[in-house]
Parts: C-alpha cells; sequence; structure tokens
C-alpha cells in the first residue's frame, strides 16, 4: 500500500499551525509589533533611497548635466508616443499648471485616464492601476523623489512617464517637471516599477527657491498591453508632505572624498569606515571604452549580514599621477537597490561615462571628453545602511547616513 | 492609516493559521514557523506590494518564507553538523501527544531531508506546484528541482513505505548519473 504523502503534509501542517492551541491569537497579537517593524523599515528605506539618489543628483549639481543617459533631464517635453488608435490623451504642460489649483486640474481630467483600443475577450478587473509616491526628501546634495507605478493586472507597459508637481499648502502647482515617457522595464510577473528622479525645488518661474511646508504628487503616464490590448492609462498619486528649504550647508560630494584637483586618497587603510560594507569591481583590463561595464560586488566584513540601499552603478575616481583627482567615470544609471550582503555577495552593474575635471574644479563630460594614459582608479559606490546582523547574530540599525564604500585601487588605462 | 496596514491585518486574521502550517511543514518547530511568518510579512510589507487583495499578498509571503528559511539554513555552514538534530523533534510533552504515530513518522522523516530536498517536496507535495512551477518559484533549473524531489522522495519512502504519486505525476525517479542515492 503506498503513502499518500499529500494528505499527510497537509494533516502535518494542521498539526503544526494548532499546536499552540492556548494562545492561538499568538501571530494575531503580533500585528502591532510588526505594523511597527515595517512603518520603520518602510521609512529608513524611503529615506535612504533619496539620500543616496541626492548623492548622485549632486553628480549634476557639479556639472555633468550633459552626459547622456545618467538622468532624465526634466525639461523637454515629452516623446510622444505611438498612440494605439482610438486613443489620445492631452498632454500635461509644466509650464501651463503652475498657478493652477489640484482640484482644476482633476476637473479637467488632467490626472486621471485610462483607455483601451480594442475590444477585450477577457472581462477587465476592476483593480486599475495606481501611482504612489514612495519617499521624497531635499538635502544637501540636492532633491529626489522616489515613485511607483503600481501595475493594473494583466498589464505590461511599454512606455511610462512621470510629471512632478509640487503643490502649495492651498494646493496651487508651484513647481513642475516630467521625465519624459522612456521604456518601461518590468520583468515577467512584475507588480510594479519604480523609479528615483530629481525634485523641482525652485518655483515655476524657475527664479525663486521653493521653501515650507509643500507636498509632491506623481502623475504616472503608461503605455502598453493588457490582456493582449493596448491600453493607456494616466494616475495620480496621493499628495506626499514635505518639508523644503533650510539646507544651507553644501558639504564636498562623494563624502569628500574625492574632489576635483584635489589629492586623492593615500591609501585604502586611511579611508573611513564604510559601516562593515566592503567592495570589489571589476574593471576592464584593457584601456576604457566609452559605455564600458563596470560590476561592483559588494560584501559584508566580518561574517556580518548587512540590508542596505546601495547605488546600483559604481562610480571610478581617476587620480592622476601627480595624486590629483582628474576625473571619474560616472555610471549610466542614478537608481538605487535594496541589497542584502552577506555570504552571498551583491552585485551592482551599469555602463560607465567619462567626465573630467577642468581647471576650474568643475566635472566636464560628453561624448567628446577624452583622457590619455594611465590614472589610478578608485571606485566606489554610496550606500545607506538599514540593518547589521553580526556574525554572532545580535541585530541592529545603524545610523541612516550614506557612507562611501571604495574598492581597492587599480591602474585604468585611457587611450583618447 | 497606511494602505497596507488594514490587508495586514486581514491577512493575518483570515491565513496567519494556514501559514504558520506552510512554514511549519519547512522548518518543523511551530514557534519558529510563527517568527518564520513573522519575519516574511515584515519582509513582504516593508517592500514595493503591488497587491490588495489577501490571495496575492498570500502567495507574496509564502514565497518570502520559502526564501527566509532557505536563507536561514544558507547561512549555517555547519548544516552538515547540525543534520542529525533536525531529524528529531524536540522534547515537547504537547508535541509528542500531537504527533501520533504516521504524523511523527512523516515529521520525522522531512527531518532527515535538506533544505532544498524539503522545500521542493513541500512545494510539490503541499502547494501542488509543477515541477517548472518550484524551479521558478527557487531559481533553479527543472533538472535540479526533479533531483531534489527525487532524492527527497526516495528518503522518504526509505521511513514511509511507498509513496503514492497521482497518474501521470511527472518525478524524475531514475538517479542522476554519478549521483550518489541514499
Amino acid at each position: 500500500m503506498s503513502f499518500d504523502l499529500s494528505r499527510a503534509l497537509e494533516d502535518l501542517a494542521e498539526t503544526g499551525a494548532s499546536r499552540r492551541t492556548t494562545d492561538d491569537e499568538a501571530l494575531t497579537a503580533r500585528v502591532g509589533l510588526m505594523a511597527s517593524r515595517i512603518r520603520r523599515r518602510r521609512a529608513a528605506r524611503y529615506a535612504g533611497t533619496v539620500a543616496v539618489a541626492a548623492c548622485a543628483v549632486a553628480a549634476l549639481a557639479v556639472g555633468i548635466a550633459n552626459l547622456p543617459g545618467v538622468l532624465p533631464d526634466g525639461t523637454g517635453p515629452a516623446t510622444s508616443p505611438d498612440p494605439a488608435p482610438g486613443m489620445t490623451l492631452d498632454p500635461i504642460d509644466t509650464e501651463q499648471v503652475c498657478g493652477l489649483a489640484l482640484t482644476d486640474l482633476e476637473a479637467q481630467g488632467l490626472l486621471a485616464h485610462y483607455a483601451e483600443s480594442a475590444e477585450r475577450t477577457t472581462p477587465t478587473t476592476a483593480d486599475a492601476g495606481f501611482a504612489e509616491v514612495m519617499g521624497a526628501s531635499e538635502g544637501a546634495d540636492g532633491a529626489a523623489v522616489e515613485l511607483e507605478y503600481f501595475l493594473p493586472s494583466g498589464a505590461e507597459p511599454s512606455k511610462l512617464g512621470w510629471t512632478v508637481l509640487v503643490v502649495d499648502a492651498e494646493g496651487v502647482v508651484v513647481g513642475a517637471l516630467e521625465t519624459g515617457l522612456g521604456p518601461a522595464v518590468t520583468p515577467p510577473g512584475a507588480t510594479s516599477t519604480g523609479t528615483t528622479t530629481t525634485l523641482p525645488t525652485t518655483s515655476c518661474a524657475g527664479d525663486e527657491p521653493l521653501e515650507g511646508r509643500v507636498s509632491v504628487v506623481g502623475v504616472a503616464e503608461a503605455h502598453g498591453v493588457r490582456d493582449g490590448v493596448p491600453f493607456l492609462e494616466r494616475v495620480a498619486s496621493e499628495p506626499y508632505p514635505l518639508e523644503l528649504g533650510g539646507i544651507e550647508e553644501t558639504p564636498a560630494p562623494f563624502g569628500g572624498l574625492f574632489t576635483c584637483n584635489a589629492p586623492g586618497p593615500e591609501s585604502i587603510h586611511t579611508l573611513p569606515d564604510a559601516g562593515g560594507l566592503t567592495l570589489a569591481a571589476d574593471l576592464p583590463a584593457a584601456p576604457w571604452e566609452p559605455g564600458a561595464q563596470i560590476v561592483g560586488t559588494v560584501g559584508a566584513a566580518d561574517g556580518a549580514t548587512i540590508l542596505a540601499n546601495v547605488s546600483a552603478g559604481v562610480t571610478v575616481a581617476l587620480v592622476d599621477p601627480d595624486g590629483l583627482v582628474a576625473g571619474f567615470l560616472v555610471p549610466d544609471t542614478v537608481d538605487v537597490e535594496l541589497l542584502e550582503a552577506g555570504d552571498e555577495p551583491a552585485t551592482v552593474s551599469a555602463g560607465s561615462s567619462l567626465a573630467t575635471c577642468d581647471p576650474d574644479g568643475q566635472l566636464v563630460g560628453s561624448d567628446e571628453v577624452t583622457i590619455d594614459g594611465t590614472y589610478t582608479a578608485w571606485p566606489f559606490v554610496t550606500a545607506v545602511l538599514k540593518e547589521v546582523v553580526t556574525a554572532e547574530g545580535e541585530a541592529f540599525t545603524p545610523p541612516s547616513e550614506p557612507v562611501i564604500v571604495v574598492a581597492n585601487p587599480v591602474e585604468l588605462a585611457f587611450s583618447g | 492609516m497606511a494602505r497596507w496596514e488594514p490587508l495586514l491585518d486581514e491577512l493575518v486574521r483570515e491565513r496567519g493559521h494556514a501559514l504558520v502550517g506552510y512554514a511549519f511543514l519547512l522548518c518543523g518547530d511551530t514557534a519558529q514557523a510563527e517568527d518564520l511568518v513573522q519575519d516574511a510579512l515584515v519582509k513582504t510589507f516593508s517592500g514595493r506590494l503591488g497587491v490588495e487583495q489577501v490571495r496575492s499578498a498570500e502567495s507574496y509571503v509564502k514565497r518570502a518564507i520559502l526564501s527566509t528559511y532557505l536563507d536561514g539554513f544558507r547561512r549555517r555552514k555547519h548544516w552538515a553538523a547540525i543534520r542529525h538534530l533536525s531529524a528529531v523533534p524536540d522534547d515537547d510533552g504537547a508535541r509528542t501527544e500531537a504527533l501520533v504515530t504516521d504524523r511523527m513518522h512523516v515529521f520525522q522523516a522531512l527531518g532527515s531531508l535538506a533544505p532544498r530536498e524539503r522545500a521542493c517536496v513541500v512545494l510539490r507535495f503541499y502547494e501542488d506546484m509543477t515541477v517548472r512551477q518550484i524551479a521558478d518559484h527557487l531559481s533553479l533549473s527543472q533538472g535540479s528541482v526533479k533531483r531534489y524531489l527525487h532524492d527527497g522522495v526516495r528518503s522518504l519512502e526509505h521511513a514511509l513505505g511507498p509513496v503514492h504519486l497521482e497518474d501521470g505525476e511527472e518525478i524524475e525517479t531514475t538517479p542522476v548519473q554519478g549521483r550518489r542515492t541514499r
């Protein structure tokens, strides 16, 4: 007689789950505790995300404005999508919406729209997509907002764009920018797709800094296919409160470790502690070429396991033979990834572009920039630690400050 | 109240018992199973949860339970040294009483499996997943899943007798060449 394993497992699962009949509500009683942990982790995660992203935004502030693909510029008009037949969507003009109340934009139908271009064979489910501002913050390095578009069921977006609106206490739009429609990167089965981008911190006229209590609204525009039927959706998030202004000091970018025309580090051993994170980078052995992929492996020292928000690409500081920082290899992404580094190291990978320091200490980046010779290359990533579990199993939450994780330097050849 | 909080509450109320049962099959201890479920819920709801239905959320949490369970063992490199311990239920009178004969045998037999074998067996025979679904779930090749299932079922049969398979059930029953069988 054979053994019915499925039935035996069901029986065993029921027995195991029912074992604590006297305090059967054990898990239910922990909901409050769980909710506290979740709130703390979500707050830390999103604060850290925008803090790391803001460091990347700092790259723009020091002059890498012309690097292709580094950041959406936020100023150009949205690329016109290929509209499916029968579907139209009025654009949100970031200049014209300034000064208008959010309620007026809603009344005009500018913040919510859904259309499909063909008859569907399957019924539409009720769960439409929705947008959410996951976090927003302003720091000395810049301001950033993390946005997430939650897909309608069965949807596979091909293009996604965002309009970011800053609204004052009266509900009037006082700042706006758009990222432009771009390819939507969603792996199969994904239920949402997110991005981190710059947050407008000057008024619509562009000449006055925004200050005080404001709200951030993210408006997602998605084009794609849903259950085989082309669809188009625009949806706005709930307002996300934020205090702007009051940031006066502007610290050096990259934690002051790498500053244009200033001396580079003397040794890996003199660098500040990175909270236990380590980095190994795989740089090209042959002369560097534009776009070259740089892979970084993030690990944890002393047997610890570390949860951290880490910049998704490796930056490389280039120190010339005189020991001065001459330029950077800048990753072509400002995304941030939540990684767990432990027994199994985590990797980040991105293409790279060259930016060099001009005599005034500004970074200049463009397709035409070239350099010659061999430089000492210092790869690094920016991270905000979330949780540390030591080898002994003790867990603690580290300070939510960005750290710079630097890999061992290597010689890197350039052929201009 | 944040959007996710009512969902967390509803999920724990309606499916908490089943989730603990599922976790129990993996780890073999009720208290650990509750911790596993709690950690999985925190992990799931701390991320970008794009669902609003309990059933959808439950599948995310189950996946997190599985990865938390497997990660936990991955970190314990001394698994081989403690393996014999997991095959023996703790000395708990209440459990000994509850897990009568057959259950005790199944419990002990499950405890003799390596973590991935155990996970594959639970997913196949409790969650009713296909080999392909298990492979997707665990990020393994289908060949690896078949090997784990083959070894796992063989070990269980050694303790429990022949395992009944459904008609047409696809489980590799031929040992992979060069691989030691128990």
